[in-house]
């Protein structure tokens, strides 16, 4: 097989029809036309500037300001036209024909998510060339390295693709149009927040001499590592969004959380061991806490069986399959999943502060805040799907049991102490009982020290109230997860058992 | 190729979409697939584009099932949805390369695969033209030319001629009986039952997620044996011979016009017989003695309630 011949198999068919699109369509041609006379524009200005200054020392600063502007003009309408292209071309993709046409051919959603990207990539490698004859003459005048070239278009192009990835999340989201309007100005703040600092890093190394040492690059390495990290998220969790529903949608979910919950604490231990400080395991608990009761959240409304497309994949060894139960979209099992992630982070939490060798008098108060709110929105959750259940099966639909734990949340949680603090501020009985009051609200609220620790007791009185409650649902859904059947009659498949 | 739709099911909730669907069809045969909307048409045939998932149930493509290999059936099944690609700033050749594509068709090979597609469809001379330009009915053969590339032996035409002017029908009708001489199995639905009745050989009816009447054509315009509709000739006035037929057991209305008698019958083919014995045994002279052959139209209103879930 030649080359050539390889490339064609490998060759990602939406890329090549995303850049047909884009070449064909006026956005890219438009935009590029756009950078090139901003480049024109900001060069000639800046050189005439110096000129009619006539101040020496800014002759030598020529070409640290001529990059700047050309580095301001090229990525500028990357970062704000970019990613609202890439969010349109990705919803007219989610558009119901055009995806369902996808989905019998053999491609994959994996495909369309990395071709999508690998597009927005060429896109604006594209639009960055535009800049190279400029550069060019940028070095010339001196005073910016290569280095320094390279790794301001890498940083802006590394930025510009996350916020091209918020805006494919966003357009896959199964919302209204209105909704994810509402999103896309949320993206645009965020890319105005992304836009300042990152022109002021490059700025800032552009202008210090050997500023990518020492503290720059661990700055550096520390912004592009968590860029790359929420990226993979959002690649990952934009591929689930289009995938069928039939599919076993939670399965890589609950593999990259898992793998990052594993990940992160290893940075987050070795960040704390480096520092001296616990503040980063902290953060990372009440971080994996969020993502493990967001997964909650999810898992409560998930399907309770499993049609045959999923259940054929399910192993037969019990072991294995105990293990699939955990990973597999289902509701129990992402229950489970959550809880697991939570009891874990609170065991890792106190596991690690064994290691510091400082370890402040609040750590204890941390541990047990950690595992008080673990226990809550446990509680939260399987109230709330003992409700829809036993009360709402008919009336909401399995996948809004969320919303139920959200208004249980704000009625027990939110309403009642907001009222006691607005009766009873400054009072006496405010410091004696607002913490009875605020027991069920998962944000730790301090006991005074003469007053019994009853918070923990109530709460796990009420968990464990709740998941008995709901034991039977966990048993039923631990019963189908079962293989499919391929020898049933007839040949038509059967789950097993029904 | 044979399809076999066995015992399908597909709730959405607590709706019943598609309930006990059983059919089969095999390669050659045009299959129309009638009902009202919300019948469970498309859900089933959505499920057999593997897009969907039966609850339960299974479809058979010459023995691979839909279910368990999915991946398999799709390379054997072309799919044509009722809507239309809206891709932008795309030729009609982009289109279906893309396609051919995604359909793992690598090389020369999909260069020609294209090229011969777009000249059986009589796209050749559009090929260059953006999608966007093209009227519906061109629309129309692109979503045909582009559910070919990957020669599947199934095709499932949802609503094809909806929308359409004569000529695309015309043209359309007669694509579809080229495919169906390749020997390629066509399940389509349409609610203009008469262009459907010219070219299918076979009709499935559903109401409700349910099946009201499948098999050939020929078995399917003979409405319900069990309740028939006949037509007696007399030779001069009919009168006498309503007031006779009237009489006869089986016979559950009758009116005449002239030298003709119409009557509502219900019985066997052997019942059928046996009344046109009696009428001449009480010595009507008969003249013509027949069952009218009804159209698909008229079989549709007659088994279908008009309900939907």
């Amino acid at each position: 097989m030649t080359l050539r011949e390889r490339l064609d198999v490998w060759a990602n068919p939406i890329l090549i029809k995303e850049l047909r699109q884009a070449v064909r369509g006026r956005f890219a041609v438009s935009i590029l036309i756009l950078a090139l006379l901003a480049q024109v524009i900001a060069v000639g200005v800046v050189l005439i500037a110096q000129n009619l200054s006539g101040n020496p020392s800014l002759a030598v600063m020529a070409g640290q300001q001529t990059f700047m502007a050309l580095i301001v003009t090229v990525v500028t309408p990357c970062m704000f036209f970019i990613p609202v292209y890439a969010g349109f071309r990705m919803a007219a993709e989610r558009n119901d024909s055009n995806v369902d046409l996808l989905f019998i051919t053999t491609i994959k959603p994996r495909t369309i998510v990395l071709g999508k990207l690998a597009s927005i990539f060429a896109v604006v490698a594209l639009i960055f060339s535009s800049a190279l004859p400029f550069l060019a003459f940028a070095y010339a005048l001196r005073g910016v390295d290569l280095v320094t070239i390279v790794l301001a278009f890498g940083v802006a192009m590394l930025v510009v693709l996350s916020v091209s990835i918020l805006a494919l999340f966003i357009a896959s989201l199964p919302a209204t149009k209105p909704f994810k309007l509402l999103m896309g100005i949320g993206v645009f703040l965020f890319t105005l927040m992304m836009y300042a600092p990152m022109i002021a890093m490059i700025a800032q190394s552009v202008f210090r001499r050997n500023a990518f040492a020492g503290e720059m690059w661990t700055a550096l390495g520390t912004f592009v590592a968590s860029l790359l990290l929420a990226d993979i998220v959002l690649l990952v969790l934009t591929t689930v969004l289009i995938t069928p529903p039939a599919a076993n949608r939670a399965l890589p979910v609950r593999l990259l959380f898992s793998f990052m919950w594993m990940l992160t604490f290893v940075l987050a231990v070795a960040v704390a061991l480096n520092t001296a400080d616990t503040d980063p395991i902290l953060v990372w608990a009440i971080v994996q806490l969020v993502l493990a009761s967001l997964v909650l959240a999810s898992a409560i409304g998930e399907r309770e069986e499993w049609g045959p497309r999923v259940a054929r994949t399910i192993p037969r060894p019990m072991p294995r399959r105990l293990l699939a139960f955990l990973f597999f979209s289902g509701g129990a099992g992402g229950t489970v999943w959550s809880a697991l992630t939570m009891a874990a982070t609170v065991l890792a939490f106190n596991a690690a502060l064994l290691v510091p060798a400082t370890r402040p008098a609040s750590i204890d108060d941390q541990a047990q805040y950690l595992l008080e709110a673990a226990i809550c929105l446990l509680a939260y959750a399987m109230t709330a799907l003992l409700i829809r259940r036993k009360l709402l099966a008919r009336r909401l639909p399995q996948r809004f049991t969320w919303t139920i734990a959200a208004a249980l949340l704000i009625l027990i949680a939110v309403v009642p102490p907001i009222i006691f603090l607005a009766a009873h501020h400054d009072t006496q009985t405010f410091n004696d009982y607002f913490h009875l009051v605020a027991i069920a609200n998962p944000v730790p609220v301090p006991v005074p020290d003469d007053l019994p620790p009853v918070r923990l007791a109530v709460l796990m009185l009420w968990c464990g109230a709740m998941l008995a409650a709901n034991r039977g649902w966990f048993a039923e859904q631990l019963r189908r997860f079962a293989p499919l059947d391929r020898g049933g009659e007839a040949g038509v498949p059967v789950l097993q058992p029904e | 190729m044979r399809v076999d739709v066995r015992s399908l099911h597909k709730t959405f909730g607590k709706t019943n979409a598609v309930d006990d669907v059983s059919f089969s069809f095999g390669g050659g045969e045009v299959v129309g697939f009638v009902g009202p909307n919300g019948a469970g048409k498309t859900t089933t045939m959505r499920i057999l584009a593997t897009l969907d998932e039966p609850t339960s149930g299974d479809v058979f493509l010459d023995g691979v099932s839909l279910v368990q290999e999915p991946e398999e059936a799709r390379r054997r099944v072309g799919f044509v949805p009722d809507a239309l690609p809206t891709h932008a700033d795309i030729t009609v050749h982009e289109y279906l390369d893309f396609f051919a594509r995604a359909y793992r068709i690598h090389g020369a090979k999909r260069k020609q695969v294209v090229e011969s597609i777009e000249e059986f469809t009589n796209l050749t001379g559009i090929r260059e033209k953006l999608l966007k330009a093209l009227s519906k009915g061109m629309n129309q053969r692109v979503c045909l030319a582009r559910a070919l590339l990957h020669d599947p032996q199934v095709l499932i035409l949802d609503e094809p001629a909806a929308g359409l002017d004569p000529r695309a029908r015309i043209e359309l009708r007669e694509l579809i009986k080229v495919f169906a001489s390749q020997g390629k199995a066509i399940l389509m639905s349409s609610h203009i039952l008469t262009e459907l009745a010219e070219i299918c050989t076979g009709a499935v009816i559903i109401e409700r997620g349910r099946i009201l009447r499948a098999g050939s054509l020929d078995d399917i315009m003979i409405a319900d044996p069990l309740a028939r509709t006949l037509m007696i000739r007399a030779v001069g006035s009919a009168e006498a011979l309503h007031r006779a037929t009237l009489e006869l057991p089986g016979v559950t209305d009758a009116t005449w016009e002239d030298d003709e008698v119409t009557l509502h019958f219900a019985g066997t083919d052997e019942a059928a017989a046996d009344l046109l014995a009696e009428l001449v045994r009480r010595g009507h002279r008969i003249a013509e003695f027949r069952q009218p052959r009804v159209n698909l139209e008229q079989v549709f209103m007659n088994v279908t309630t008009g309900g939907v879930q």
